[in-house]
């Protein structure tokens, strides 16, 4: 009994005497496992291919800094430029948004019906070279026609070498503690949300 | 023992796994919002695949063969690398360092190349868990032991299934009896059992390889060419068995007269018996098609059970033409039969075209008239008896072990 080779199925083992040496699965064929590998690099890789494409001129050259989710990645300013001559200001959380021209006006109509300015000050740095005035805008505007106040708030530069679109968010003690490009920021301000709450 | 209960590799099941397994990354895709957070899920993937995969890797070289539902191993893999981002979108809880406990999972998006480089490890780990499955494959040319499926407690009883079947011809019996320790075998060249190369078939080398299977006092159960085998063993091994019980018997009472029937049978048997080269040419292309025929041999034979049907292709060329032509064709029952005077049951089915009631019905004429007494039961059902009617092969066993006890 010594060469029997015991398959698993339904084996009351208490009761078998031979060896349970268990071959429940049968082998592919070589050329199968071949092929399995073949198509799975081919489907990965051509994923992998087409993700990469999808990537613009406002996203991050290194996709791993943009969207982490992580606090205090990378070394961020401890006291950034003031925005406005009230923000930031200490006590009081902040979110500083970055965007271009055609950005402003949804951005700023997705804030209006939003909570977040209950939860930090807000101001929004618009890469226009002539502010607006007075009143034209339902959140602080900023008009900065280079690159230095993202800069200063550890924003990167964007793939395409311009200003950068996306939001640095900033703890009480005046410490910019998330820094991130996301060209998508009007439609994800519940992502803000989830960073600015767990900022102190 | 609960065979009905018995889990069962069907290729309609993995299909089903793997469009699970797909759906369900798709939805984990679609939890990374923005083309720009899709990059996480590629690095997760690949991080936790490729844990998944070394971790398989290993435990397949431990056991010696593939691990079980390996999609689900993969799944496992992805789930736990990418738990963070999961917490994320789910609590809203952000990222933090010590999240490099999930394989990683913050650090892995740091390295040089990024997804490109876990791109390559995952291929890596996919190359290493399936060279370590090629390995797994059992030594053909080598005789090594049979596929033995075991079941119940009592008396030892050994079925061996027909040409080009497996042990799970005999679910339905097991199904419907008890009392005894079951043994089902594949039969060398059958099933999962080894396909030794150079193998000749014939009834000596099917003899030697049951040789570790059937223990001393086993009654022997046997269908069609199993149970012409099963007769040939009580001959051989004088002793070993204690009881007989052959089921659809083929009982051709010459050389020609075996020709001749299983000539008729249908083309494969025909080529066969002619030697005809379309027979193997049949056979080789069957088996180089084989992973695309198993998940439709289940509807092509819908009258016999799904685990048969698909089981039905496990075999090659040279263990059905050698079998069917050494044992079926060449290997006489009779002198068997006429030298053992152990208790002989018959078990057939009136409306047997495979391997006619006639034949057996003259066979036990003739084995009475030297003195033998043999029990022929007629059922109404065809060739495939044990699975239409494994009650009648479960009456005649139990009456069997019941006369021997």
């Amino acid at each position: 009994m010594t060469d029997v080779m015991v398959v698993g199925e339904g084996i009351d083992r208490s009761e078998s005497s031979a060896p349970i040496d268990a071959l429940p699965v049968a082998v592919a064929p070589r050329w199968h496992l071949l092929g399995t590998w073949v198509a799975a690099a081919l489907l990965l890789g051509g994923l992998l291919a087409l993700s990469r494409s999808g990537y613009r001129g406002l996203d991050d050259p290194n996709q791993a800094f943009q969207r982490p989710g992580l606090l205090d990645i990378g070394s961020l300013p401890d006291h950034p430029p003031a925005v406005t001559p009230s923000l930031p200001r200490t006590g009081r959380r902040a979110v500083v948004f970055f965007t271009r021209a055609r950005g402003l006006a949804p951005l700023e109509l997705a804030l209006s019906g939003s909570d977040l300015r209950r939860m930090a000050d807000v101001a929004i740095v618009d890469e226009a070279t002539v502010p607006a005035p007075p009143g034209a805008h339902t959140v602080a505007v900023v008009a900065e026609a280079g690159d230095g106040l993202a800069r200063s708030y550890g924003m990167r530069v964007p793939r395409d070498g311009g200003p950068p679109v996306g939001y640095a968010i900033v703890d009480r003690n005046g410490r910019v503690r998330y820094a991130t490009i996301d060209p998508g920021d009007a439609h994800r301000l519940q992502e803000v949300r989830t960073m600015l709450s767990a900022v102190p | 023992m609960n065979v009905s209960a018995a889990p069962r590799r069907r290729p309609a099941s993995s299909a089903a796994w793997t469009l699970a397994a797909i759906g369900l990354e798709l939805l984990l895709y679609r939890s990374y919002q923005g083309h720009d957070a899709r990059f996480h899920w590629f690095t997760h993937f690949f991080v936790g695949a490729s844990f998944a995969l070394v971790v398989m890797a290993a435990v397949s070289w431990r056991i010696r063969r593939p691990v079980r539902r390996p999609l689900l191993w993969l799944i496992a893999g992805h789930l736990y690398a990418m738990a963070p981002d999961i917490a994320f979108s789910a609590a809203g809880v952000p990222h933090r360092r010590w999240m490099d406990v999930f394989l990683g999972h913050i650090s892995s998006h740091f390295i040089p190349g990024h997804n490109l480089t876990w791109f390559a490890v995952f291929l890596t780990a996919a190359g290493l868990y399936l060279a370590i499955v090629d390995g797994c494959r059992p030594d053909l040319s080598q005789p090594a032991g049979l596929a033995v499926r075991t079941w119940g407690a009592g008396p030892p009883v050994v079925f061996l299934h027909g040409l080009g079947a497996s042990r799970r011809l005999w679910d339905s019996v097991a199904g419907n009896s008890s009392g005894y320790r079951g043994i089902a075998p594949d039969l060398l060249g059958f099933g999962r059992s080894p396909h030794p190369e150079g193998a000749t078939y014939d009834v000596a080398t099917h003899l030697a390889a049951l040789d570790a299977v059937v223990p001393e006092g086993a009654v022997l159960v046997g269908h069609s060419t199993g149970s012409i085998l099963a007769a040939a063993f009580a001959a051989a091994y004088p002793g070993r068995v204690s009881s007989l019980l052959l089921v659809s018997l083929p009982a051709y009472p010459d050389l020609d007269h075996a020709r001749r029937d299983v000539a008729r049978l249908g083309a494969m048997a025909r080529w066969t018996v002619t030697g005809n080269p379309l027979g193997m040419i049949s056979c080789w292309l069957m088996c180089r098609t084989r992973p695309l025929l198993l998940p439709i041999a289940p509807l092509v034979g819908r009258d016999v059970p799904a685990s048969v049907a698909s089981d039905f292709l496990l075999h090659d060329w040279a263990s059905y033409s050698g079998t069917l032509l050494n044992v079926v064709v060449a290997h006489r029952v009779e002198p068997d039969l006429a030298r053992s005077a152990l208790p002989l049951v018959l078990l057939h089915g009136a409306a047997d075209h495979t391997a006619p009631v006639d034949d057996v019905e003259d066979l036990v004429a003739r084995l009475r008239s030297e003195g033998r007494d043999p029990r022929l039961t007629v059922v109404d059902t065809d060739h495939l008896l044990p699975v239409r009617r494994p009650e009648a092969v479960a009456d005649a066993l139990r009456g069997l072990i019941s006369s021997g006890s």
